[in-house]
């Protein structure tokens, strides 16, 4: 069997998240951000906020849109 | 809402509930008795009536039979209505105390939602408290300079005391054994070593602590692979193979003590690591990472993630001052 490497062991997904928007916010400031940039970095904290929901509040979002779908 | 308004509305919901649950058990059970003695009275009223009649039917007159037949059939009406009409009442009942258990059930769940929901709010609350009281630590640094280094470390200390203080909330400690320390790398000795550290026992805390080299231990690995490192229960095999320290450098009780632990670099984006902020509890899954789909919006990392980024600052903006000053 072998062993197991640090590199696999689990990532938090915030840091990844904090690291994307990182780069992008970066990208920004340093004035070489494109459009797409904006908009990911816009999606990506979402992301991170959907990340830190409590789930009744997600379960809630996903019935409304549930319903507006049928 | 302060605690006590809020387990005094979290009452009267349970007494409301309590009331609408006994109301209705006596409605239902009222209502079963009152069902049953009308069914008993149909039936052997009805069953007396048209009996009756038939034995008068017997005596009378052939020409004046019609008028016994009429109570006859009366009878037997009466004794149809009790055994068969009476039955749909019966399927009323039970779909009334099925109503009334869902409905209980459903104000239960919402108990439930609230009281989760006060928890999570009391979190995010404690938890921009936290932050701000941070953020007020760097802006005081960045607007007054850093000082001394015994005021540098005092401030350190002090931050730590910032989360600690709020410890049972944000990561729902209680009796642990806790350990929360700030590791710096001294680049001339080539190891990290702690310059600050809280502990439940003040002794504990003033001993001299263990110094890391990168890529050694928990600490070492965390600082070495520039990423938070945590482990839920070190008592895993795959953690033991990952993270025990080496032999020169461990504790016999370790394990026990160290059950799950939180390091994190200390850095700004983009920025190599400056040291590690490390939390530790001999509780397993006091630290751990927290899934996507949780329910509850806990986080036990999060505050450690603010707490090292509010040190970076501190000792980047030093640094700064350091500069311009030399």
């Amino acid at each position: 069997m072998t062993q197991p490497t640090v590199k696999e062991w689990p990532k938090s997904d915030i840091e990844t998240l904090d690291r994307e928007i990182g780069a992008r916010l970066q990208r920004l400031s340093a004035g070489r951000a494109t459009a797409q940039d904006v908009s990911e970095a816009s999606r990506l904290i979402r992301d991170r906020a959907d990340f830190m929901m409590p789930g009744v509040f997600r379960r809630l979002r996903l019935r409304q849109s549930e319903k507006k779908a049928s | 809402m302060n605690d006590g308004t809020r387990n005094a509305g979290l009452n009267d919901i349970a007494e409301q509930k309590k009331w609408l649950r006994a109301t209705t058990h006596g409605l239902l059970t009222r209502f079963s008795r009152w069902r049953r003695r009308v069914k008993i009275g149909l039936v052997i009223g009805g069953g007396f009536i048209a009996g009756a009649a038939g034995v008068a039917a017997n005596l009378l007159d052939p020409a004046l039979k019609w008028q016994v037949y009429i109570f006859q059939i009366i009878g037997l009406a009466l004794v149809f209505a009790g055994g068969v009409l009476m039955d749909f009442l019966d399927e009323g009942a039970a779909d009334a105390i099925k109503r009334a258990n869902e409905l209980v059930d459903a104000a239960e769940e919402r108990d439930e939602i609230i009281s989760s929901l006060g928890e999570d709010f009391e979190w995010f609350t404690r938890l921009y408290a936290t932050a701000a009281a941070l953020r007020d630590v760097v802006e005081g640094v960045a607007a007054s300079g850093p000082g001394m280094e015994d005021d540098q470390k005092h401030r350190f200390a002090a931050m730590l005391d910032v989360v600690v203080a709020d410890k049972a909330i944000l990561f729902g400690m209680n009796s642990d054994r806790w350990n929360f320390a700030i590791y710096l790398y001294e680049s001339g000795m080539g190891c990290l070593t702690c310059i600050a550290c809280r502990r439940p026992i003040r002794a504990e805390e003033e001993a001299p602590h263990r110094s890391w080299k990168p890529g050694e231990g928990h600490i070492g690995i965390a600082f070495q692979m520039r990423r938070e490192i945590v482990a839920g229960d070190t008592s895993e095999p795959e953690a033991r193979a990952l993270f025990d320290a080496p032999e020169a450098n461990r504790h016999e009780d370790d394990r026990e003590r160290y059950r799950s632990i939180a390091s994190l670099p200390i850095r700004l984006a983009g920025d190599e690591p400056l040291g590690i902020l490390v939390a530790t509890s001999d509780v397993p899954d006091r630290f751990r990472l927290r899934e996507r789909d949780e329910e509850g919006a806990r986080d036990p990392v999060e505050p450690l993630r603010i707490l090292a980024n509010a040190l970076a600052l501190v000792i980047k903006t030093t640094d700064l001052y350091n500069q311009t000053a030399g």
